[in-house]
């Protein structure tokens, strides 16, 4: 799907990928993520060779490094947003965060800054589409990871909707230092970023400053 | 991971209750069945024990006749056996099957037995286990001495007698007058536990109860050995001092007992397992189901970072909630429904196996741990490898579902290639000539591999078939239902496999009971020769017991009935051989029709002549047990020492599992002289039974009738016709247990059915929703899930009924003589078949209605925003 792919990114960088579809954005962002495993190269997180580890040790490093934002959202239905979003806390067996602060008082920080305080209780199933992507934007970062990767998070919402959403990623992202990686076809949402790539015919390329990433992302 | 799941399972019971109870109703189910057959079986070897230790308490040696006649231990023996080195103590007891008792005008039965009071090591005196019961206080051994007899309390109560009142105790036509010496507290004193009129036995002095059964002699010694003895060697010691007596210690009585019906037990409980197979199928499914819907959920708690090992075990232990709460449920059921049908067993086992009635269960924890534990096993062997399959998926595939189809990337043709390969294999013992075919665990290995073979077949045949069979499916929406099942073979695999095995089972089963029916008919048509039968009530049935004789009232109205134009009579003793009681009889051999008597095995004439030198005929069952065949010799124990005799042929026999043999009547009396009655030294032998054959132009119902009043009573007299009727009844009795069971296993997989067709129709909102958009009525959508059930239904009965017909045929030709010992005539009961096949169509329409229902109502708008 990808091959001959280099690109690094710091602690606080926000990069975009864009690309036709299928042209692999997704499998990049699920090699960074160690949700798949390459035939060939290195994915490092944080410093940690993805593939040296086995699925034990990855599946544990990856909820605690990696925060993901799906563009279809991906909450559990039946759980409340509050729920949702303790999800990464739960699985990792994690109560209280590095500072000391506690994963439900971080979720319910979380849900006031994306505005869901009052939606907290609420099953996932009767959110709005722009509730859901705020609500899994914050379950990407509850754990603080060092690296968010949102694949086309604003691919279910429209102009409106999505606006919000994107600003609150991006300012959220920053507030805790992690690098963002975001493969999109939205060229506003890849105009956001510091850095931006395209993926093509399975290999990537930087885009220079200032060239517009729709004359080649959108075909 | 675990706790998190479980803490969100009341939320997913909400979204999905006919799934998350699915597996709880089916492991209820199965659980239920193994529980009630364990305790049935428990019950009858408790019943047993109960039965070796309500007189014999805590003895350590038993001496009773290698002839199993009441006497048969003669008096002597009982003070020599105390001369012997290493014995403490010996108990002597007299049993008699049935006294009758009467206080005024109430009155009641029970087994007596006589017993010497002051011999240590008898548990009455000591307090032992069993009916007997503690030491109580109500009790006067002045009395006892005296010929008093002691009651058990239910007994005292229905006679409304208390210590010191007479009662009048008879045994035949002897009866005298005895005070109540004693009354000790028994199961059916509380009123719960006295079932079918009797209690515990009673008990009398030893000398009073010979005279009361009109023959000295003892049927057993009771022993206790003294201190640092060695059981083996004092048992040696004694057999080379009484020859004519067995001994045996109480583990190989108990041994023995408890081979006799083996293979009832293990018949029931091979029935029972099916339905938690059949459970484990519907685990499997719901399980299934139940991951294709929550394969988002799954792939988000792995791309989170859950381990997959954790996510496997969280939902391993989700099933084993599930599990525990059907095992919860499933308990009670299991216990009613022994309850239900502790009555049916019992009346099986008292036909052929054991001298008492099974009175109550016993429900230890042990036995409720085992069935809980039985069925979380089954639950989790069902339910692990789909959760193994769906952990093992990457997390990217387990995000976009529909990127890959539900149980997409299977192999059904490679499981149905397996399933071929076991039904192969359980076709082999077949393929064996005569007795080798039982030597592959008597059948029970092949018939286990033919059920699990059936179960795999299910999604390969729908593959294979479903393309040609789909174009029949098109011009209604109920045809167009059933041809969308066949497009997604592997959803509907699970439900449909649960619904083989359960017809499986049904069918196998039906055609080995029509079978054992019309080889019975066929057997009683040809061997019931004589017009009417003469018997003392409880001689029919060929169990264990021990034959009263005939009274000589009712010997004298069959000899002076002028329409009696021959008399066939019947003596017979019993015998230990190889363990088992074997009925001995003595007959006439030369009487009109009498080859007619005997079926043989292989065909022919019984060889009269060669019977009048002293031959035997040897019944099938003991002739398999025993390796017999005509032309070998058997060897009879006897007092005088062992006697070998020649076996003439094999007859068939369906009313005796412990074994029979016949032999002419004088070689009876001469092998097995019948103990002399103390009241006529020159007495004639006893009969127990009388063949008559009718004069020309006789009627016999009429004849019968006149019998009837001329006998006393305890003594029946039937036609051939009601003997036919009553064979079909105890046939009957003892079969409608496997009905039972046959209808559990139909139910849990129509409920397999009807919980797999709801997942779909869950599962399918949007879909429902798209067809209702496109303009589907209501009407038109539920059709469609009807057609699914229907090909459910249809599919399980080819299958099911193809393999249940190889079931069938191992059943009758290797299963029943291996552990039965009798062979079967193979025959297709059509009416019950076709009747069953409409009872398999109708449970899968049936449980396709509810989701149906539920189909047609839903698919509104809402239903086309569903994923989130």
């Amino acid at each position: 799907m990808v091959s001959g792919v280099a690109l690094a990114l710091e602690a606080g960088e926000t990069a975009a990928v864009v690309g036709r579809s299928g042209s692999g954005k997704s499998t990049l962002l699920h090699l960074a993520a160690g949700i798949e495993t390459p035939t060939a190269g290195v994915v490092r997180l944080a410093g940690r060779d993805l593939a040296a580890l086995g699925d034990r040790e990855r599946s544990r490093f990856r909820g605690r490094s990696a925060g993901l934002v799906f563009q279809s959202f991906h909450l559990i239905p039946y759980l409340t947003a509050r729920e949702n979003l303790l999800l990464p806390a739960r699985i990792a067996g994690i109560s209280r965060l590095p500072d000391g602060e506690t994963a439900e008082d971080a979720a319910d920080r979380l849900l006031g800054a994306v505005r869901l305080s009052d939606r907290a209780g609420e099953p996932a199933r009767h959110l709005s589409g722009g509730e859901m992507q705020r609500a899994a934007i914050a379950r990407a970062l509850l754990l603080r990871p060092p690296l968010v990767l949102a694949d086309e998070p604003t691919g279910n919402l429209d102009g409106a909707v999505a606006a919000p959403v994107v600003d609150l990623l991006f300012s959220m992202a920053e507030g805790q230092g992690a690098a963002l990686l975001v493969a999109t076809h939205d060229p506003g949402l890849a105009g956001s970023c510091r850095v931006r790539y395209r993926l093509d015919d399975a290999s990537l390329a930087r885009l220079p400053d200032g060239e517009d990433p729709a004359s080649g992302a959108a075909r | 991971m675990i706790r998190l799941l479980l803490r969100a399972a009341p939320a997913r019971f909400r979204a999905a209750p006919a799934l998350s109870l699915l597996p709880v109703f089916a492991i209820a189910l199965g659980v239920a069945a193994v529980l009630s057959i364990q305790l049935v079986n428990r019950a009858a070897l408790d019943t047993l024990d109960a039965g070796l230790e309500a007189v014999s308490g805590a003895s350590d040696l038993r001496l009773e006749g290698l002839v199993l006649e009441p006497g048969a231990v003669p008096d002597r023996v009982w003070p020599e056996t105390l001369a012997v080195p290493g014995i403490e103590s010996a108990s002597p007891v007299a049993r008699l099957r049935r006294v009758s008792l009467a206080a005024g005008e109430r009155r009641a039965s029970a087994e007596a037995y006589g017993v010497d009071l002051l011999s240590t090591g008898f548990a009455f005196a000591e307090g032992g286990s069993g009916s007997a019961g503690a030491p109580t206080p109500l009790f006067d051994s002045a009395a006892f001495f005296a010929g008093g007899i002691t009651l058990p309390a239910s007994l005292a109560a229905r006679l409304g007698v208390s210590l010191g009142r007479e009662v009048t105790v008879s045994s035949g036509d002897r009866s005298r007058e005895a005070p109540v010496a004693g009354i000790y507290a028994d199961k059916g004193s509380g009123g719960g536990g006295d079932r079918g009129g009797r209690g515990g036995p009673v008990f009398l002095d030893l000398a009073y109860a010979q005279a009361l059964r009109g023959r000295a002699g003892l049927d057993r010694i009771e022993v206790r050995l003294a201190s640092g003895a060695e059981a083996a060697a004092v048992a040696e010691a004694l057999r080379g001092r009484f020859p004519g007596v067995r001994v045996a210690e109480p583990s190989t009585l108990r041994r023995e007992g408890a081979d006799l019906f083996a293979a009832f037990r293990l018949n029931l409980t091979a029935l029972s397992a099916v339905s938690l197979l059949v459970g484990a199928f519907l685990v499997y499914a719901s399980v299934r189901a139940g991951l294709a819907a929550r394969r988002r959920e799954i792939g988000l708690y792995r791309a989170l970072g859950a381990p997959a090992g954790s996510v496997g075990a969280a939902l391993a232990g989700e099933v084993a909630l599930a599990a525990l709460l059907g095992g919860a449920f499933g308990l009670p059921l299991g216990l009613a429904a022994a309850r239900a049908g502790l009555d049916r067993v019992s009346a099986t086992m008292t036909n052929f196996y054991l001298l008492e009635r099974i009175e109550e269960l016993a429900v230890t924890p042990g036995v409720l741990a085992a069935s809980l534990a039985v069925g979380l096993a089954a639950a989790l062997a069902g339910a692990w490898p789909e959760i193994r399959s769906e952990i093992r998926r990457p997390p990217v595939a387990l995000l976009a579902p529909g990127r890959e189809p539900p149980g997409g990337g299977r192999r059904p043709y490679a499981a149905a290639a397996f399933g071929v390969l076991l039904v192969g294999l359980s076709a082999l013992p077949l393929l064996f000539p005569g007795e080798a075919r039982f030597s592959l665990g008597g059948g029970f290995p092949a018939a286990g591999a033919l059920v699990v073979g059936a179960a795999l077949l299910p999604a390969g045949a729908l593959s294979l078939f479903g393309p040609r069979l789909r174009r029949f499916g098109r011009r209604s929406a109920f045809g167009r239902g059933a041809a969308a099942a066949l497009r997604e073979p592997s959803a509907t695999a699970p439900a449909a496999a649960a619904l083989v095995v359960a017809v499986t089972m049904l069918v196998g089963v039906t055609v080995l009971v029509g079978s054992f029916r019309t080889t019975l008919e066929t057997w009683l048509e040809e061997t019931l020769a004589a017009d009417i039968y003469v018997s003392r009530f409880g001689n029919l049935g060929g169990g264990v017991a021990e034959r009263l004789p005939l009274p000589p009232e009712a010997l004298a109205a069959v000899e002076s009935d002028p329409a009696v134009e021959h008399r066939d009579l019947l003596r017979g003793v019993r015998v230990h051989l190889a363990g088992l009681p074997v009925a001995v009889n003595g007959i006439e051999i030369r009487v009109p029709r009498s080859t007619e008597r005997f079926s043989l095995v292989g065909g022919g004439e019984a060889p009269m002549e060669e019977l009048l030198d002293g031959a035997v005929l040897v019944s099938e069952v003991l002739a398999r047990r025993l390796g017999l065949a005509a032309g070998g010799r058997l060897e009879l124990p006897t007092a005088a020492g062992p006697v070998s005799a020649p076996v003439a042929g094999v007859y068939r026999d369906y009313g005796n599992q412990t074994g029979a043999l016949f032999l002419d009547g004088k070689w009876l009396d001469r092998l097995y002289p019948p103990p002399p009655s103390p009241d006529d030294p020159a007495a004639p032998p006893p009969v127990h039974g009388a063949a008559l054959y009718l004069g020309p132009g006789e009627e016999a119902a009429a004849v019968a009738a006149r019998l009837r009043a001329a006998v006393p009573d305890g003594v029946g007299v039937v036609d051939q016709g009601a003997l036919r009727g009553a064979a079909a009844r105890v046939f009957d009795q003892t079969m409608a247990v496997t009905r039972l069971l046959r209808a559990f296993a139909l139910g849990i997989a129509a409920l397999g059915v009807s919980v797999l067709l709801l997942t779909m129709v869950r599962e399918r909102t949007a879909e429902i929703a798209l067809l209702r958009a496109l303009g589907a009525d209501s009407a038109q959508v539920g059709a469609g899930f009807l057609g699914r059930g229907a090909l459910i239904g249809l599919a399980a009965l080819a299958l099911g009924g193809s393999a249940g017909a190889l079931l069938a045929v191992l059943l009758v030709e290797v299963v029943n003589p291996a552990w039965f010992g009798w062979s079967l005539e193979l025959s297709w009961p059509a009416g019950s078949l076709l009747w069953q096949g409409a009872l398999v169509l109708a449970a899968g329409l049936a449980a396709a209605a509810l989701p149906a229902r539920l189909a047609a109502r839903s698919g509104g708008a809402a239903a086309l925003r569903e994923e989130v």
